[in-house]
């Protein structure tokens, strides 16, 4: 086993550069929560929206620590466990989860709500990183896509049954990324996206009536029987009258007027709130960080000491990037709206623990590069 | 390959994906610059217009109608002053948009020459609970406050007039225990969906028919969301939700008859019950005291609402289904029945009433009203004359089971199951019951008492007419029933319910029945007949009288009864008269069957 510690790698090799912007993100996030101020004046501290983020990012911050300490090694010995870990947490909570929107996705652990999705996805990068870092296995071989395929899988129709379909979409294109980074031939990989496109027929024919309304609206806008384009026309309106500098903080008029459903303002909009309130200044500002975090993400996986850790790294880094095109892209009109948040800067208390998680393992794998 | 070439060889894809993901944020900055740079003065020009008004468009309410189309039930329009907060909201804290909004009602209070009648509470209730409702200012504006609306104020946002229907009583007071009253539903919540607002219900029925039909009288509001400039001018319907107006609701009632009813009765506490003995309909439901439905609607106010229940004698109960009393001799007809269809007992067999009767050797002696005794009286005698002492010898014969069997069989100590709450099931005194409520058995004195309709044995008026039914037709127990049918809009005709239940035949003796229907003729028809006062002109029918007893015995109350059907042969009518508290039974009930049967069947005035 390796060292649980490793005081040679200490905090000082760690990603600056990653450090500095998943900081940025946070706080702008804690800006603009703050923003769409749907608190109130008469709401006590604890309660408030941006108070709570702040606690967790508080919260997170020995997590980061924490994770970046232990040796990321470790985890290859004990892959079974975390994974058997994951999908007991993906069936527990089909049992024993409380139902939110229709989704029963959460654990109530009291003070929060807690989606044990966020952390299963964590486990699957590493799982499938031991598996296909495996310097004996043969990644070059078609048959090695068996293993992945069925692991990811089986908690993808675990999520899917929540449903929770945005969470459940970031594991195959991890998958993707994992076994084209380990080398897959081309034509492989192919043919598992020509796969993939065949599937979409099958997937309509399995979607839950609200989810099939989501994407007739967002191929026909005028198509309103339940209001389901409502968020999507006015999350586009927002972006579209920020113009080049936005109307200040604070200020934006669909934001405070409530054009924008106040619950999901600061949670799957956030980035509306942030284009509308500052602008295409403001959208490419985030756009840089995430590009910046993203480079920084991939740097590590180039600099890893092994396989193991450059797939970690390149998990990670699928995630975070589906997560950030697919919220951008349906807050301003690009995709049917599905229920995905933006990482560290949305509202979320457990989704913003488990990404700096996600963040803090990524920086064990570059304090330990070559 | 080696591992180590393969761990090399995998940079060149890390490059790729990381080249692939950056070019995907590079095209959606591209896309973002040009819908807010490039285009952003179109969508800022959008929201400047943005100020959506949701307007509501409630789902009439059905009416109801009696038998021959009459609305008894019926809508209005009211206009009213609303107010939509969402429009007026100011940015800063909440306190400054409140502050404008009172400023705003004080300018139109003054304009419109009506006081404000919000206050500043109401307004915060509604800001933050139900904020995408129009928040109503003054209700039901009168012509001159419209006149000096429209004259005075000019379009403004966030304000303007809005029509609302509103439940409305044409006949006021007309059966209304029974028709109910509506008063506002429970309100949306969530400010989520911008339709959710359609499905407040401003009109839910809260009692009586109108709430046991609820579901089919009420409609499913729509809505439509406009965009309004600032004059209020809609320029644009983003979309549009139409209403569903509720289905019509039939009733069997005849308002002619039921108003008749409630005539006779005058200011007499009591109910009359007029059934259709074939099939069970109600025709009139009639109950004194009642109140004014249009006192109920839009809203009961609350001096309204505390005098109503304050009143000792209880306007709002609905006393033909929910009061229970003893009926008296009303149930002898039954009693002799009972007697008949054992086979035990012959009909023309003299008894002699001497006056006086002990249910029980050593009992204390129970009496006759004719403390002389009637003599020797035969079934019909005993009948036309009421005589209680042919009743417990009658019922020394056959014992208490073959007349619980036919109370039972006739619905007594059971709901008859008509459309309307809460109505009470009576007592049918037995065993059990009795065991429970005084841990004792049924004694000879209980079943003595119960065969002269008195003691524990308890029924409603609804009850009463049904049993008249029963003797009427010969056999067939009816369910009574208030509802004909439904329909969805004025254009179509009614359609039957299909909920109604038919007649249970409960294969009595033709002869045995025709003697009681007899007996009951004589009651009014013979020169001696208990009810001979409440013979009309021209009409041969039958009938029986009752009285029960009740106070303490310096201040004795009678409640009268009648229960009568007619015409005798092929009878159209049953009906009860009940009177409580009144004084004795020819003086009350008897006068009252009278004046109904004569309106009903009498012969016109020649004049």
């Amino acid at each position: 086993m390796a060292k649980f510690f490793n005081l040679n790698h200490s905090l000082l090799r760690m990603d600056w550069l990653a450090l500095i912007a998943t900081g940025m993100l946070l706080a702008t996030g804690v800006t603009f929560i703050f923003s769409t101020g749907s608190g109130g004046e008469n709401i006590a501290l604890i309660d408030q929206q941006w108070f709570r983020q702040l606690a967790f990012i508080f919260a997170g911050i020995p997590v980061y620590i924490a994770m970046t300490l232990v040796d990321y090694r470790w985890y290859k010995d004990i892959v079974g466990l975390i994974y058997g870990a994951c999908i007991a947490l993906l069936i527990g909570v089909l049992i024993f989860g409380i139902e939110i929107n229709n989704s029963k996705s959460w654990y109530d652990l009291g003070f929060v709500n807690f989606q044990p999705a966020e952390l299963a996805k964590i486990g699957l990068v590493i799982t499938l990183a031991a598996y296909l870092g495996d310097p004996l296995r043969n990644t070059r071989h078609p048959r090695i896509i068996i293993v992945p395929l069925l692991l990811t899988g089986f908690e993808f129709i675990l999520i899917l049954k929540q449903p929770d379909l945005g969470t459940a979409m970031i594991l195959p294109c991890v998958v993707m990324t994992q076994l084209f980074v380990s080398g897959l031939p081309w034509r492989v990989i192919g043919f598992l996206l020509l796969m993939g496109v065949m599937c979409v027929p099958l997937a309509w024919k399995f979607a839950k009536p609200y989810q099939k309304e989501r994407i007739l609206v967002f191929l026909n806008p005028d198509r309103d029987p339940n209001g389901a384009s409502w968020n999507a026309a006015q999350s586009k309106l927002a972006v579209g009258s920020g113009g080049l500098t936005g109307k200040g903080i604070g200020q934006g008029t669909q934001n405070i007027l409530g054009f924008l459903p106040t619950t999901v303002a600061p949670t799957d909009f956030i980035f509306s709130v942030i284009a509308e309130e500052k602008g295409f200044l403001g959208s490419a500002y985030l756009l840089g960080l995430y590009t910046l975090l993203f480079g920084s993400l991939a740097r590590t996986a180039l600099r890893a000491s092994d396989m193991f850790g450059r797939l970690i790294a390149v998990g990670i880094l699928t995630m975070l990037s589906v997560h950030v095109s697919i919220n951008v892209a349906m807050t301003i009109g690009l995709m049917p709206i599905v229920g995905l948040p933006l990482p560290l800067v949305s509202y979320g208390g457990s989704f913003v623990v488990s990404m700096m998680l996600a963040l803090g393992l990524v920086q064990s794998v570059h304090v330990r590069r070559s | 390959m080696k591992p180590e070439a393969k761990f090399n060889r995998s940079r060149l894809r890390i490059r790729i994906m990381l080249g692939l993901m950056v070019s995907i944020q590079g095209a959606l900055l591209i896309f973002l610059w040009n819908l807010q740079v490039v285009e952003g003065h179109t969508f800022q020009e959008t929201i400047r217009h943005q100020s959506l008004r949701r307007i509501r468009h409630p789902g009439s309410r059905g009416r109801i109608y009696d038998r021959n189309d009459i609305a008894i039930a019926d809508n209005r329009p009211s206009i009213d002053i609303a107010l939509y907060l969402e429009e007026l909201r100011e940015p800063g804290p909440v306190s400054k948009t409140i502050d404008s909004i009172e400023s705003l009602l004080d300018d139109v209070a003054e304009k419109i020459e009506i006081p404000r009648a919000l206050t500043r509470e109401e307004i915060e209730y509604h800001y933050h609970r139900k904020r995408i409702l129009p928040l109503i200012a003054w209700k039901d504006l009168d012509d001159s406050a419209l006149a000096r609306w429209a004259e005075r104020l000019p379009p403004r946002v966030g304000i303007d007039l809005a029509t609302e229907p509103v439940r409305t009583y044409p006949y006021d007071d007309l059966m209304a225990q029974t028709l109910g009253y509506v008063g506002r539903g429970a309100e949306a919540r969530s400010d989520e969906d911008k339709f959710d607002y359609a499905s407040v219900q401003e009109m839910q029925g809260k009692a009586g028919l109108e709430k046991v039909f609820d579901e089919e009288l009420r409609g499913e509001a729509g809505g439509e969301l406009v965009r309004i400039d600032v004059s209020s001018f809609r320029y644009k319907q983003e979309y549009v939700k139409d209403s569903i107006p509720g289905q019509d609701v039939q009733l069997t009632i005849d308002a002619k008859i039921q108003r008749l009813c409630e005539r006779i009765l005058g200011e007499e506490t009591g109910s009359i019950v007029v059934m259709n003995p074939q099939n069970g309909e109600v025709l009139a439901l009639a109950t004194q005291p009642r109140f004014d439905l249009q006192d109920m609607t839009p809203f009961i106010p609350t001096t309204v609402w505390n005098r109503l229940r304050q009143d000792p004698r209880k306007p709002l109960v609905n006393r033909p289904v929910s009061e229970q009393y003893p009926p008296g001799s009303i149930v002898k007809p039954m009693v002799c029945l009972a007697g008949l269809l054992t086979g035990k007992v012959d009909p023309d067999a003299l008894i002699n009433c001497e006056g006086v009767y002990y249910a029980a050797p050593g009992a204390s002696p129970m009496h006759c009203h004719n403390r002389f005794g009637h003599g020797p009286l035969n079934m019909t005698q005993a009948l036309e004359r009421s005589c209680n002492v042919y009743m417990w010898k009658l019922a020394e014969e056959i014992g208490y089971s073959p007349v619980y069997d036919i109370f039972s069989a006739v619905g007594l100590g059971q709901k008859t199951g008509i459309e309307v709450d809460y109505e009470v099931p009576g007592i049918l005194p037995t065993d059990e019951w009795k065991k429970k409520h005084y841990n004792d058995i049924l004694r000879k004195g209980d079943v003595a008492n119960i065969v002269i309709g008195q003691g524990f044995l308890n029924v409603t008026p609804i009850q009463m007419a049904q049993m008249v039914c029963t003797i009427a037709n010969g056999g067939t127990l009816v369910h009574p029933t208030l509802l004909k049918g439904f329909r969805a809009s004025e254009e179509e005709p009614f359609t039957l319910s299909e909920a109604r239940k038919p007649g249970e035949d409960l294969h009595w003796d033709p002869e045995a029945v025709s003697i009681i229907q007899q007996g009951m003729r004589d009651v009014v028809m013979s020169p001696q007949g208990s009810a001979r006062r409440a013979q009309v002109d021209g009409l041969v029918y039958a009938g029986k009288t009752g009285t029960a007893q009740f106070g303490s015995p310096g201040n004795r109350r009678y409640r009268s009864w009648m229960i009568a059907f007619a015409p005798y042969e092929n009878p159209t009518i049953a009906a009860v008269v009940l009177i409580d508290a009144g004084q004795g039974s020819g003086i009350d009930a008897s006068p009252r069957m009278k004046l109904l049967m004569q309106a009903l069947f009498g012969r016109p005035n020649s004049g």
